[in-house]
């Protein structure tokens, strides 16, 4: 066990078919369909206001991002400082994406890709669509670094030295992990990935 | 309140203008435009992709094995081009290009960060931290992207790239010139260096970053969140918007990014102060951008000079008086880096002179 100053003050673990809060505990069922979650969501109270605008045109990994940053942010319970910034990390990347842009380039010719495909090749642009959702503008930055999350709260911890809050964010290949951080203090086993932090049951 | 300011103990570069700190300042001070219609690096030829042919040809040795973060947005992308007309599954670019970077320049830890085109000083804000915190006392921040298909094709698709060459800050700007670069910076902690009496290069004052929160590509328009990050930067170096002598600006010649970024410029800075944007002989190298105007702040201070803005016949209102057709001499004071990335993900470095 470790001890990072840091506490995770709101958390969401987001799959195919069902989605868990870190503070409000239990697991939820959700619809099949990105937008029928977020129509879902846009419904509760306790789901902060979020813009939405480019939410169907967004890739799957950024519609993902999204909801799993508006799950962690209600699941705090608190308004979210503007000022808070996000840090995405490891999971599967964005290798999919680059793939699907220049399969498409070529099948169409090789003259002309499609910018809707090629915008979400930066692994950047998941967590910029979740900061314009919930209206962030702290620092945003995808780390690779060793799987080992006692390095990313090592980072976490740094970036709290400069934001309120930072979001954490894994997208992973089966689910999606975001965790609100705050100062604070916290005692964690490291282990390999985001997907693998327990949350409290 | 200011942090420790970190020295910078080498660097180097290879961009289209060539290979070190003296080449590319003399071909900024020549004002050549080596477009064709791309700007790209001579380079070895070989197998490996383009991006680690010019990653390996930087040469910055360390007195003992750093830390290393590398900034990038593609990586070595050839992999996925070649795999996709293969059939065959790609490896991951950014996994070969961080694994290509720490065998090169012998890293205890390696570790990449991805901003966008803000992504090199966002390495070097990692670099500077690590040193800061006491977690080493070598830290070196490496930049690298590469002229490729997939990204002349993708930025092309945006209506992004300009027909006859960028044009920063002009006022018939019309797109971006895709280019390529690999640029190092080697830091060490403060207290190490003096007690070997290592020269020092230049100073990393301080460091700032953003996020607009507006658009997946445009910036926003007023510019606000990129003053946010100059202020963050100017804090931590513990001086005031005065104390700048110039700026090195992102300046794709893209009508949004240049407008946004006059704009952030007008609200802090006085309108002579002097502005270059190194994109109108280098292109645009994703990237590396910010590692390269970082490294090429050295030599501005070195020289107290600014090169004049290629590129830029006819500048913006508000550029009239900040980019020049000739070299101006420089007063006194530290020079600024900015990069506005995709996403709306903005990055300011403050960098002092050797003295």
């Amino acid at each position: 066990m470790r001890c990072f100053p840091l506490t995770i003050v709101g958390g969401a673990r987001l799959g195919a078919a069902e989605y868990r809060l870190y503070r409000r505990k239990g697991v939820c069922n959700r619809p099949a369909a990105d937008s029928g979650l977020l129509a879902e969501l846009a419904t509760q109270t306790w789901i902060p206001p979020c813009r939405s605008g480019n939410f169907r045109r967004a890739g799957g990994a950024a519609r993902s991002a999204v909801l799993a940053a508006l799950l962690a942010a209600g699941d705090a319970g608190e308004p979210i400082p503007p000022d808070a910034g996000i840090l995405g990390w490891n999971g599967r990347g964005c290798v999919a994406e680059d793939e699907a842009y220049f399969r498409d380039y070529l099948e169409h010719g090789g003259e002309l890709g499609q910018g809707r495909l090629f915008v979400p090749t930066l692994p950047t642009a998941p967590l910029a669509e979740a900061a314009i959702a919930l209206g962030l503008g702290g620092e945003v930055a995808y780390w690779r670094t060793a799987p080992d999350t006692g390095r990313l709260f090592e980072l976490a911890a740094d970036r709290l030295r400069r934001e309120p809050r930072v979001l954490l964010l894994e997208l992973g290949c089966q689910e999606v992990t975001a965790l609100f951080c705050a100062p604070g203090s916290w005692l964690h086993e490291p282990c390999s990935a985001l997907a693998e932090v327990e949350f409290p049951e | 309140m200011a942090e420790a300011a970190i020295p910078i103990l080498g660097c180097d570069l290879i961009t289209p203008l060539g290979h070190g700190l003296e080449a590319n300042w003399e071909g900024l001070l020549r004002g050549i435009r080596p477009f064709a219609p791309f700007a790209r690096c001579e380079l070895p030829t070989g197998p490996e992709p383009r991006a680690v042919r010019l990653l390996t040809e930087l040469e910055l040795e360390a007195d003992e094995p750093p830390v290393l973060y590398v900034g990038t947005t593609v990586g070595a992308i050839e992999l996925v081009e070649s795999a996709v007309r293969a059939g065959t599954p790609p490896p991951d670019p950014l996994d070969v290009l961080l694994t290509c970077a720490r065998r090169h320049f012998g890293a205890t830890r390696a570790e990449l960060v991805s901003a966008a085109c803000s992504s090199g000083q966002a390495a070097l804000a990692a670099a500077v931290r690590a040193i800061r915190s006491g977690e080493a006392t070598r830290a070196l921040a490496v930049g690298c992207d590469a002229v490729s298909e997939f990204a002349v094709s993708g930025f092309t698709t945006l209506g992004a790239v300009s027909a006859t060459g960028c044009r920063p800050y002009a006022v018939d700007r019309d797109g971006l010139t895709p280019g390529e670069a690999a640029a190092a910076l080697l830091l060490g902690s403060p207290e190490s260096v003096s007690e070997r009496g290592l020269p020092v290069a230049g100073w990393v004052l301080g460091c700032g970053a953003s996020c607009d929160a507006e658009h997946a590509t445009a910036p926003r328009a007023d510019g606000e969140p990129l003053v946010r990050a100059i202020r963050q930067a100017l804090g931590e170096a513990g001086i005031g918007p005065a104390a700048v002598s110039a700026v090195l600006g992102h300046g794709t010649g893209t009508v949004h990014n240049d407008a946004a970024e006059l704009a952030a410029l007008e609200k802090l800075f006085p309108p002579e102060l002097p502005l270059l944007s190194i994109k109108g002989q280098c292109g645009h190298p994703l990237g590396a951008s910010g590692l390269v105007q970082t490294a090429l702040a050295l030599a501005v201070l070195q020289h107290r000079k600014l090169p004049p803005q290629a590129g830029c016949r006819h500048p913006e209102t508000t550029a009239q008086k900040r980019v020049g057709a000739t070299v101006r001499e420089l007063g006194p004071g530290v020079v600024l880096s900015l990069n506005l990335g995709f996403g709306g993900l903005n990055s300011a470095v403050v960098i002092g002179g050797a003295t």
